[in-house]
C-alpha cells in the first residue's frame, strides 16, 4: 500500500511538470487517464481485492461458448 | 479543489505560451569592470589616467614616460604589467631603439614621428606587435602580457608582445606514464601544448582555431583538428557548443567538458582527455577534434567512444600480442571492478546453491564469526577503501604510503582477526580495488556502478544484478558523443573496426580509419599489404 | 553519423527478429505436452507454416513504407473500423507483454528465489523494459546482435557439453503422435515464438530501407527457429521420455552437465540468457504497445504514457493467471485461439483489401 503510493507519487512528480510546462494538453490528459486507471488497479491489487483477469473471460468465450478446444490426447 | 487545479494548469499553459512568444536572449554583462568603450585619446596624460583608473592602480602596473626623437621633442609612454612581461626584452628591443637610436635621426626624419605605425616598422626590433585604437582593446592586450606604446598626439597605440609566462618544463605526466613511448607531456601553457602537437603532425592541414572563453578569466581555448580528416559537422558542433558557454572563468578543461557533454546526467563521460601529445595526435589522425585550454595540461578530445577507455597509447608501441592480452584483461578488470562485491553478496546471500560445495564451506566458515550481513560487510569495506584511496591521493606521497600500509594492516589483518570482516570479503574488495585502477578513464562510472550493483544485489540478488546490467547496457547503447554512438563499433556493429577493440591487431593490418567519424574522406590510412615478409627470390 | 536517428537498418532487423523468436525458447515447453519426443518435428513444421504468415506481415509493411500498422489500418479500413482492428492489435500486444513478464516472474519465483513475492519481479522487470523503451527503438536494435551472440554462444556451449549424455534413441518411435496433437503443437509453436513477431508491424515503419526487409525477416525467423529446434532436440535427446514431467526442460537438461565437479551449475546460464532474451522480446512488445496506444490517441510521443502503461501491465501480469499451471493450460487453448484471427489472417486480409483498393499511392502522400 505504502509502496504503491510512493511509486505513483514519484511517477507523477517525474512526468507531470514537463507535460504541464510544455503545454501539451492531449498528452497531459492521456497521461492522467492512464495514470488514474493504473493507480486504481494497483490500489485494488494492494488491498487484495480480486481483479478479474481478461483471460478468464476469453477462456469462457472461446472454450465454453465457441467450443474451440483441442481434445486431450490419450 | 479541481477548480484550483484547472486554474493552476491553465496558468502554466498560458505561461508556456507567453514564454515562447516573448522569447528573448538575456545577455546581461557579468563583468564588474566597466569597460571603457572609447577610442584612444590624442592626449597622452589623459590616456594614462584612463588606463590607471581601469586597472584600479594595481601595483604591478608600470607606466614609463619618456621623450624621444630629434632633440627629445616627442613624448611617449610605455605601459605594461611588470608581472607578466619580460623586462629585458622591453629594454633591449623597445626602449633602447626608441630612446637612443632615434636620437641619431635627423630633424626632418622625425617630423612625422607620431605616426605610430612608422615607429613599429622602422624603429622597434621586435617581431610581434599590433596597432590598436580602442581603449578596451588596449586593456585586453595589456592583461594578456603585451606592452603598450602610446605616443602623445596619436590616436593609435602599439601593443608589443613582450609576454613572459612562468611555466613548467615539458615533463612526463604522472597520470599516463608509459614503459615504452614518448615521455613528454603537456604543460600549463597553451603555446607549448600547440607546439607539441605541431611537432607530431607536420602538415598544413592541422588547423588551430583560437577563441577566448570566460568573462573574467579570458582563457584561451584552441580547437585543433586535421582539416582533411575531421568531419566538418563535428567541428562545427564543437565550435557551436564552445561559443554558447557564458561563464565567468574557465580554470580547467573540466569546466569546458561539462558544458559540451552530450549526456550531462550520465555517469559515463562522453569526452576523453589526455596529457600526452602522442595520444592527442593519434586521435586527431582518426578524425577527432581536440580542445586545448590554457592553464591545464589536460586536453579534451571529442567524440569519445566507450572502447577508448580500454585503450592505452602504449598498446600501439609494444607488439600486438601483449597488447591484445592486456586489453582483454582491462575489460575483465572493468567488469570485476563493477561487479565484484555485488556478485559476492548475490551468491552468498541469495544463491548459495550455485557455489561449489567446497568453496561454500570455506565461505561459510569465514563468515561464521562476522556479526554483519554480507551486504553491510561489503558496503563497509567499500567505503573504507574509497576513503583510503581519497586520503592517499591528497596527501604528500610519503604520508600517502603510510596511509596505505596502515589501511592494509588494519583492514586486511586486524579486522579479519577481530572477526569483523570475513577473509573472503577482504579478498573480494581488494580485487575490486585493484581492478578499478586498471581502467582509469572509467573510474567515476565504475565507482558509481559498484555501489549501484551492490545495492541491487542486496535487494534482489542475481535478478537485481541482471536488471542493473540490462539497464546499464541500454543506457550505454543510447548514449552518443557528438553524433557517434558510444558503444561503436560493438553496437552498432562494425566488423572492420573491431580489430582495435577487444584485441589490438598489428598496425599494418589496421589500414582503415574508424568509419564512425567518417564523412567523405578517404578512410584508407596506409597502403594495404604492408605485412613484412621476405623478398621474393629472383629466379 | 552513419546511423540515422530513430532508424534501424535491415541487419539490425535480422538480429531483432532472431532475438525476438529466441525469446520464446522457454515456451517450447507448452508444446512438449502434446508432441513429447517429436517436438522437434513440430518446430520444423511450425517454421514452414510461419514463413508465409510472416511474409504477409512484411508484404503489408513494404506496401506502406514508413507507416506502422495503426496508420495502415486507418488507411485501409477507414477511421472507425480501422480503430477497432487497431484495438485488437493493442489488446494482443498488452496481453503478450503481460505473458512474457509473467514468464520472468514465474522463472525467478519457481527456480531461483521462491521466498520473494512475484509482484516484485514483475514490477522490476517491467520497469527495466520501460527504461529500455524510454531510450527508444534505436538502442534496442543496436544491442540486438549482442543479445543474439551471447545467447547463441551459450546455447552452443551447452549443446557441446551435453553431447556426451545425449541418446538419440530417445527420438524413437517416430510418428507415433496422434495427428490432432501434432496440429495442436504446431499451432502453439507457430503462434507463440513466431507469429508474436506481428509486433514488428509497429517497427517496420522505422526501417531505413523497407523494400529489402522481407529477406532479412525470413532469415531472422529461420535462424531463430533453428535455435528453438536445437533446444527441442537437446532436451529430448538428454531427458528422453521424462521430458514431459519437468516444469522447465531446459533447466533440467542443463543441470545434468557435470565437468570435473566444478562446472555443475550451467543452468545458471540458461537463467541468464533466458532473462536477457525475454527482456529483449518484452521490450519490443512494450515498444509496440506504447507506440500503438500513442498512435491511436494521436499523441506526439509515447513517452508520457509509458510509465502508466507499464504500471497497468504489471497489475495485468500479476492477475492474468492464477498459477503457472493455469498459465500453461490456458495458453495451450484459449491463449492461442483468441489471437488466431489476428496473427494468421488480419495482416493478409488487410494486404488483400489494400491491393484491391489500390491503396498506398495518393493517400499516403496526403497523410505523411
Amino acid at each position: 500500500m505504502i509502496y504503491v503510493l510512493t511509486i505513483y507519487t514519484l511517477v507523477a512528480i517525474i512526468n507531470l511538470p514537463p507535460l504541464i510546462k510544455n503545454g501539451q494538453k492531449r498528452e497531459l490528459f492521456a497521461f492522467i487517464a492512464f495514470f488514474i486507471v493504473a493507480f486504481v488497479l494497483s490500489l485494488l491489487y494492494a488491498m487484495d481485492i480480486e481483479i478479474p483477469s481478461p483471460m478468464e473471460g476469453l477462456k469462457y468465450l472461446i472454450e465454453d461458448f465457441m467450443g474451440l478446444k483441442y481434445p486431450e490426447p490419450k | 479543489m479541481f477548480g484550483y487545479l484547472t486554474r493552476k494548469i491553465n496558468y502554466y499553459f498560458l505561461k508556456a505560451a507567453n514564454d515562447k512568444a516573448n522569447f528573448r536572449t538575456n545577455t546581461g554583462s557579468a563583468t564588474p569592470v566597466s569597460i571603457i568603450a572609447e577610442p584612444i585619446d590624442k592626449d597622452l596624460s589623459k590616456n594614462i589616467e584612463n588606463v590607471k583608473n581601469v586597472m584600479s592602480n594595481s601595483c604591478d602596473l608600470a607606466v614609463h614616460e619618456f621623450c624621444f626623437g630629434y632633440n627629445r621633442k616627442h613624448t611617449g609612454a610605455l605601459i605594461y604589467i611588470s608581472s607578466l612581461t619580460d623586462r629585458g626584452e622591453i629594454h633591449k628591443h623597445v626602449l633602447n631603439p626608441l630612446m637612443y637610436d632615434s636620437l641619431m635621426l635627423k630633424n626632418n626624419e622625425t617630423e612625422n614621428m607620431f605616426d605610430i605605425e612608422d615607429i613599429g616598422r622602422s624603429l622597434l626590433s621586435i617581431t610581434e606587435y599590433s596597432v590598436i585604437i580602442q581603449l578596451k582593446e588596449l586593456i585586453e592586450k595589456l592583461l594578456s602580457g603585451s606592452s603598450i606604446l602610446l605616443v602623445h598626439g596619436s590616436t593609435k597605440a602599439l601593443a608589443i608582445n613582450t609576454i613572459k609566462v612562468e611555466t613548467r618544463g615539458v615533463q612526463e605526466p604522472d597520470t599516463e606514464s608509459v614503459v615504452r613511448g614518448p615521455r613528454e607531456g603537456f604543460n600549463e601553457n597553451i603555446k607549448t601544448n600547440i607546439s607539441l602537437i605541431r611537432r607530431k603532425l607536420k602538415d598544413p592541414a592541422l588547423c588551430i582555431e583560437e577563441m577566448t572563453i570566460g568573462e573574467l578569466s579570458n582563457t584561451k581555448v584552441a580547437i585543433v583538428y586535421l582539416k582533411t580528416l575531421a568531419n566538418p559537422k563535428i567541428v562545427d558542433e564543437v565550435r557551436k557548443r564552445l561559443s554558447r558557454i557564458k561563464i565567468d572563468a574557465i580554470l580547467e578543461s573540466g569546466y569546458i567538458e561539462e558544458f559540451i557533454e552530450d549526456a550531462p546526467y550520465s555517469i559515463f563521460s562522453t569526452v576523453s582527455n589526455s596529457e600526452k601529445p602522442d595520444k592527442v595526435a593519434s586521435k586527431l589522425l582518426e578524425g577527432r577534434v581536440a580542445i586545448l585550454v590554457d592553464g591545464t595540461p589536460f586536453v579534451l578530445m571529442v567524440p569519445m567512444i566507450f572502447a577508448e577507455s580500454f585503450q592505452s597509447s602504449e598498446d600501439y608501441y609494444s607488439r600486438p600480442f601483449l597488447s591484445s592480452i592486456l586489453r582483454i584483461l582491462r575489460i575483465i578488470a572493468f567488469f570485476l571492478s563493477i561487479l565484484g562485491p555485488a556478485l559476492y553478496v548475490a551468491l552468498t546471500v541469495f544463491h548459495q546453491e550455485l557455489i561449489p560445495t567446497q568453496l561454500l564451506i570455506s565461505v561459510a566458515a569465514g563468515h561464521e564469526k562476522v556479526p554483519f550481513p554480507a551486504i553491510l560487510e561489503a558496503l563497509l569495506m567499500l567505503i573504507v577503501f574509497d576513503i583510503l584511496r581519497e586520503a592517499g591521493v591528497r596527501l604528500p606521497s610519503a604520508i600517502g604510503q603510510t596511509i596505505s600500509i596502515v589501511g592494509a594492516l588494519v583492514l586486511g589483518q586486524a579486522a579479519v582477526e577481530a572477526g569483523l570482516i570475513s577473509p573472503i570479503m577482504v579478498i573480494v574488495v581488494a580485487t575490486t580495488a585493484i581492478s578499478s585502477f586498471a581502467v582509469t578513464p572509467q573510474t567515476d562510472s565504475s565507482t558509481v556502478l559498484r555501489y549501484f550493483y551492490l545495492f541491487l544485489a542486496g535487494i534482489a540478488g542475481g535478478f537485481g544484478v541482471m536488471m542493473g546490467m540490462l539497464i546499464t547496457l541500454m543506457h550505454l547503447a543510447s548514449l552518443r558523443s557528438f553524433g557517434v554512438p558510444y558503444l561503436w563499433p560493438v553496437a552498432p556493429l562494425n566488423f572492420s573496426a573491431l580489430k582495435d577493440v577487444f584485441i589490438r591487431a598489428p598496425i599494418w593490418k589496421m589500414d582503415k580509419r574508424p568509419s564512425a567519424l567518417k564523412w567523405d574522406v578517404d578512410l584508407q590510412r596506409q597502403s594495404r599489404n604492408l605485412r613484412p615478409s621476405p623478398e621474393k627470390q629472383e629466379q | 553519423m552513419n546511423v540515422e536517428r530513430g532508424k534501424i537498418n535491415v541487419t539490425q532487423l535480422f538480429f531483432c527478429v532472431t532475438g525476438f523468436v529466441e525469446g520464446s525458447v522457454l515456451l517450447v515447453n507448452f508444446a512438449v505436452d502434446m508432441t513429447k519426443s517429436q517436438t522437434w518435428m513440430a518446430v520444423l513444421a511450425s517454421i514452414a507454416v510461419a514463413i508465409p504468415v510472416i511474409y504477409s506481415y512484411v508484404a503489408l509493411a513494404t506496401r506502406f513504407p514508413g507507416l506502422n500498422v495503426i496508420q495502415i489500418n486507418d488507411i485501409v479500413y477507414g477511421p472507425i473500423l480501422g480503430k477497432l482492428i487497431s484495438l485488437y492489435y493493442i489488446f494482443f500486444f498488452a496481453l503478450t507483454f503481460s505473458f512474457n513478464n509473467r514468464d520472468i516472474g514465474e522463472l525467478y519465483k519457481i527456480f531461483i528465489m521462491p521466498d520473494a513475492p512475484m509482484i516484485f519481479f514483475l514490477a522490476a522487470f517491467a520497469v527495466t523494459c520501460a527504461y529500455a523503451v524510454h531510450k527508444g527503438l534505436e538502442p534496442l536494435a543496436r544491442v540486438s546482435h549482442i543479445i543474439v551472440a551471447i545467447s547463441f554462444t551459450v546455447m552452443l556451449l551447452i549443446f557441446l557439453l551435453l553431447i556426451d549424455i545425449m541418446d538419440f534413441s530417445n527420438f524413437l518411435p517416430l510418428f507415433d503422435v496422434p495427428l490432432i496433437s501434432f496440429i495442436h503443437s504446431v499451432h502453439v509453436i507457430t503462434a507463440i515464438p513466431f507469429c508474436e513477431s506481428i509486433a514488428f508491424l509497429m517497427i517496420f515503419g522505422s526501417l531505413d530501407k523497407t523494400e529489402k526487409a522481407a529477406k532479412y525477416v525470413i532469415w531472422g525467423l529461420i535462424s531463430g527457429g533453428f535455435i528453438l529446434l536445437n533446444v527441442a532436440v537437446r532436451n529430448t535427446a538428454v531427458l528422453g521420455n521424462t521430458v514431459t514431467i519437468w516444469t522447465s526442460t531446459s533447466f533440467e537438461s542443463t543441470r545434468l552437465i557435470d565437468i570435473g565437479t566444478v562446472l555443475t551449475r550451467m543452468d545458471l546460464w540458461i537463467g541468464v540468457i533466458q532473462t536477457i532474451l525475454i527482456f529483449f522480446k518484452a521490450s519490443l512488445l512494450l515498444y509496440a504497445l506504447a507506440t500503438s496506444v500513442a498512435q491511436i490517441l494521436g499523441l506526439k510521443s509515447y513517452l508520457p504514457i509509458l510509465l502508466p502503461l507499464t504500471a497497468i501491465e504489471v497489475i495485468l501480469s500479476a492477475t492474468v493467471y492464477q498459477s503457472p499451471v493455469d498459465h500453461a493450460m490456458t495458453t495451450q487453448n484459449a491463449g492461442i485461439f483468441y489471437s488466431t484471427p489476428l496473427l494468421y489472417f488480419t495482416p493478409a486480409i488487410t494486404l488483400l483489401i489494400a491491393v484491391i483498393r489500390k491503396l498506398p499511392k495518393s493517400k499516403r502522400r496526403k497523410r505523411s
